[in-house]
């Protein structure tokens, strides 16, 4: 035994030769630099020109511009408005959508799968045809809403589609399924035990709600309150389509104006899309503070539990036909109001007579329309190229975040996450200055529109990629290392695979988000370089709403259809439990 | 076979007044060719961090790594083979099989990929297949490897660890996932194996048991540093400190101070009267001492046979029946001892009896309170 151990100073009196190699950097580090370059290219140089071109005129850098933007007659109405609508149609999001979240979690009203249903749909149906349909819904003069309500008498109800209070809860009901799906896991992240004891304690069902379960949301409350505020300022759809029309300008409006008006106002375009920028950005600091001191709140035990569901006892049917009604309100009437929009050569209100002018006429003038075709070539191509290049992408950055040892790795994350700050018009006429200036020559080519989407999008491909990233344990990939695979091999035939469902979700979510993508197209598209949501617009610019909405029914059909094979084909891809 | 010396690895600690902390503190050990290795200690001694630095996978601060005469790592001479090429075998405690292939493809991938990416089909074919006979899983080839009970896989990675024939096999802590039963006849498996294939292995472990069973030597880890190095039962039967003779195995230590020398060892003088222990380790004659003796080498007597050397009197304070034997709390005078008798040998609570400590299994060893000399020159008996 003791020949087995010599003692170690006579061991090596040399140590034999190394193996001595070029120094060269490491391949983590070639991959780490690439990929700081290129994210920092895409989030910091718009942000930088934005700066830039607001704050120099001809003579040189000076604040001329704002107070120039700022004098032009209806600014400060402009930005009330702006205000007014934000906090209007996010008080209207989140009071249906925490309700809503708090019933499904926490009770045991029936019909909850529609809810599911209703917080899924509004995610693919593209704002700009859930605004119009919602048009044909609640205008003073043709919604069909309206005329129901004044033919039951009930005048006082009716609300113009075409007004500040309309357009506040257009967009509440669009943004309520996602306050429902923040909402929803808060609730569920909240032990009912903690409700359980409260009524052990001796205090009734409202008072346990009040004095414990609302205090225990409260930080994700407030963070859904500020996203949807947020959210609401950056909005474009709803004030382009109704605001306009009914003289009622916000930020976003103002800006797409600005830049469509002869002479183009860039200064104007600036300053307002610095603003909102500043504001979106405050907000969403703000929300990230929430997030931080909230962690103290958190009551997730790691042990899963499942919330006991509270007996709402008699008033489990009142509550089921809310859920049915906001089903009906949100998915399902805009939807039908679609269908039955594109079913007749020109619109009339719903009624037996006007079934007789049925037709499905509207369907074959879609592609006879100039541009539609190539416009859904270029939808399809944009779509697939930034989803594909975003999740490659973000899955080497989330790898780079998480697993690497690089120093300042945590950087990569917070880069990545500054698009969600960004508005996408404000993205616009950030990417307007740079490539109207820039010798890269791709103004007014789809490569603009594939760089908008990226950056747009980078940030929802970072958080698929990273959450399925921190689920591989990094000994899996460790093993490969030691089995000879250098960083790409360990990467591409392990870490990828393993990470594929994350992946996959998080490139049909890009994919859908492109496709529906509005705000930065249409700053950026050129007569060769339309897309969907861009042809949409002018059709309804164009006053064919036959034809639109049957461009719009087809939409909605092929991204369900997308959604349903991908989650058919999502059991199949990864890991295999079979 | 295997040299590691000075080896040292720091991570940053805010707490500390340094700001790092050694996970590794100048650990020195060599490892002749075919033998069995195991760094033994408490999570958070350093042994995995010691093992993954082998590896590769941590990037030690200083030191020296060198494996059948190549230098993998080396702080003076800036050497470092990144861990793809260091053509290591490991197992790691969560076996880390990849759940996206099945059982041939995980054994293969070694193959298939960096420097052996060439090795032609027909011999990937060959070498996993044998790899799989000799852990005993050629008939699950084709399964998917989620599909393997926790025996199964950790054999498979076995089978994945030894395909490419590797200068040595590191296992960190292969057998703490899995169940006793499994975990003890897992044991002779491995052993059988690292035997037959004649590989040299370096094994991490937190139990005491699987380091005197399988190993060849063991390394006691504390804090970084190594504790003590040498067989398994000079270990167990010689511990040269408090922390070693405490960690491997129990044992009870009884405080005094060494008085003298006698014909069959030294006498040390306690509260409870005189003890003659076969040997001193790092103590002379007037220092305080530990007086160490395992349970299971007390006598437990009955009363009245109070006048032999190392006999004293006392009380049964509790009695533990464990199945395989009886564990007794005795109140002696002064203090208490654990004594592990055979399960025939029944004293009812509060019985005075007398406990005759045998002289050569008591040693007296350098107290706790001083600080544990770090032995990484000792020589190793």
């Amino acid at each position: 035994m003791t020949a087995l151990l010599a003692a170690p100073g006579e061991v090596t009196p040399d140590l034999p030769r190394g193996e001595r190699r070029r120094r060269r950097p490491s391949v983590t580090f070639v991959v780490a630099a690439v990929c700081l370059l290129v994210l920092g290219y895409l989030v910091l140089s718009p942000l930088v020109y934005l700066v830039w071109r607001g704050l120099t005129t001809g003579e040189g850098l000076s604040l001329a511009n704002i107070g120039a933007a700022y004098r032009v007659s209806g600014s400060a109405e402009m930005v009330g408005n702006s205000f007014a609508f934000a906090f209007g149609s996010a008080a209207v999001s989140t009071i249906t959508g925490t309700a809503l979240a708090f019933f499904c979690t926490r009770t045991n009203a029936p019909l909850k799968p529609l809810l599911y249903a209703a917080s899924l749909i509004p995610l693919i149906v593209p704002g700009i045809l859930f605004t119009i349909s919602w048009v044909f819904l609640l205008s003073d003069d043709i919604g069909l809403i309206n005329h129901f309500l004044r033919a039951v008498g009930l005048d006082f109800l009716v609300v113009d589609a075409f007004s500040l209070p309309g357009m506040i809860l257009i967009d509440g009901m669009h943004q309520a399924p996602l306050v429902f799906l923040l909402m929803f896991a808060a609730f569920r992240a909240t032990d009912p035990a903690l409700e359980e004891s409260s009524l052990m304690s001796g205090a009734t069902l409202p008072q346990t709600l009040r004095r414990v379960t609302l205090p225990l949301v409260r930080p994700a409350l407030a963070g859904a309150v500020l996203i949807s505020v947020v959210r609401g300022l950056e909005s474009f759809e709803t004030p382009a389509v109704l605001g306009i029309p009914a003289n009622t300008w916000v930020f976003t409006s103002r800006i797409f104006q600005a830049l469509g008006s002869y002479p183009v106002k860039y200064d104007i375009a600036s300053i307002y899309s610095i603003t909102l920028l500043l504001l979106t950005v405050a907000g969403l600091l703000f929300v990230q503070r929430i997030n931080r001191r909230a962690e103290r709140y958190q009551t997730i035990s790691g042990k899963g539990f499942r919330p006991r569901p509270m007996d709402l006892g008699a008033w489990r049917w009142p509550v089921s036909i809310l859920f049915g009604v906001y089903f009906l309100v949100v998915v399902l009437l805009p939807l039908l109001m679609l269908v039955w929009m594109s079913l007749l050569p020109f619109y009339q209100v719903p009624s037996v007579k006007a079934l007789g002018s049925v037709s499905l006429e509207n369907y074959t003038r879609i592609f006879s329309k100039p541009g539609v075709k190539s416009a859904i070539q270029n939808s399809t191509i944009l779509a697939l190229g930034s989803a594909t290049a975003v999740m490659l992408f973000m899955s080497v950055v989330a790898w780079l975040t998480l697993k690497s040892k690089i120093p300042g790795r945590r950087f990569f994350d917070t880069i990545a996450s500054v698009p969600l700050a960004l508005p996408g018009l404000v993205l616009g006429v950030a990417l307007i200055f740079i490539y109207l200036r820039s010798p890269l020559p791709i103004y007014g080519t789809l490569a603009i529109l594939f760089i908008a989407y990226i950056t747009r999008y980078m940030p929802y491909g970072m958080r698929y990629a990273s959450s399925s990233l921190a689920q591989v344990s990094t000994e899996l990939e460790d093993s490969a290392r030691m089995s000879g695979a250098g960083w790409f091999d360990s990467f591409r035939r392990v870490v990828m695979p393993l990470m594929m469902p994350g992946i996959l979700a998080g490139w049909v979510y890009v994919m859908i988000v492109s496709i529906r993508e509005l705000s930065s197209s249409i700053l950026l598209y050129s007569s060769n370089t339309r897309v969907l949501s861009v042809v949409i617009w002018e059709l309804w610019a164009n006053g064919e709403t036959g034809v639109l909405a049957a461009l719009g029914v087809g939409m909605v059909v092929a991204l369900m259809l997308l959604v349903a094979v991908v989650y058919k084909l999502g059991g199949r891809v990864g890991v295999r439990d079979a | 076979m295997l040299q590691v010396r000075d080896l040292c690895k720091t991570f940053q600690d805010h707490e500390s007044k340094a700001g790092r902390v050694y996970a590794v503190d100048h650990v020195s050990f060599t490892v002749e060719e075919g033998k069995f290795f195991t760094l033994l200690g408490p999570s958070g001694c350093g042994k995995t961090t010691t093992l993954r630095c082998i590896a590769g996978l941590e990037h030690p601060d200083g030191g020296d790594i060198v494996v059948a005469d190549r230098v993998l790592y080396s702080g003076k001479q800036k050497v470092v083979v990144s861990p793809n090429d260091r053509n290591l075998g490991m197992v790691f405690q969560s076996y880390a099989i990849w759940p996206h292939m099945n059982v041939f493809d995980n054994v293969a991938f070694p193959l298939r990929v960096g420097k052996r990416r060439r090795t032609p089909k027909a011999q990937v074919r060959e070498r996993v297949e044998r790899a799989l006979n000799v852990v005993e899983l050629g008939h699950l080839a084709g399964r998917f490897a989620t599909k393997l009970s926790g025996g199964q896989q950790q054999r498979l990675a076995l089978a994945r660890a030894l395909v490419i024939e590797p200068s040595l096999l590191l296992l960190d802590e292969p057998l703490s996932n899995l169940d006793a039963k499994l975990r003890e006849s897992l044991r002779f498996e491995l052993k059988r194996l690292q035997r037959e294939q004649g590989i040299t292995t370096v094994y991490v472990t937190h139990d005491q048991s699987e380091a005197l069973s399988m190993s060849n030597s063991v390394a006691v880890m504390q804090e970084g540093r190594i504790s003590q190095i040498g067989d398994p039962f000079s270990i167990y039967l010689n511990p040269e400190n408090p922390f070693v003779a405490d960690f491997v195995g129990s044992t009870n230590f009884i405080e005094g101070v060494v008085v003298g020398r006698q014909d069959d060892g030294w006498v040390v003088r306690t509260p409870n009267g005189p003890i003659v222990v076969s040997a001193v380790m790092g103590v002379q004659e007037n220092d305080r001492c530990m007086v160490s003796i395992r349970p299971e080498h007390i006598e437990v007597l009955g009363d009245g046979s109070d006048s032999g050397t190392n006999c004293f009197s006392g009380e049964v304070a509790a009695r533990l029946f464990t199945g395989e034997s009886m564990v007794y709390r005795i109140t002696l005078p002064h203090g208490e001892l654990n004594c592990r008798t055979s399960a025939e040998l029944r004293f009812a609570s509060g019985k005075p009896v007398t406990v005759h400590l045998p002289v050569k299994h008591a040693i007296a060893l350098s107290p706790k309170d001083a600080p544990v000399r770090a032995p990484e020159e000792a020589a190793v008996g």
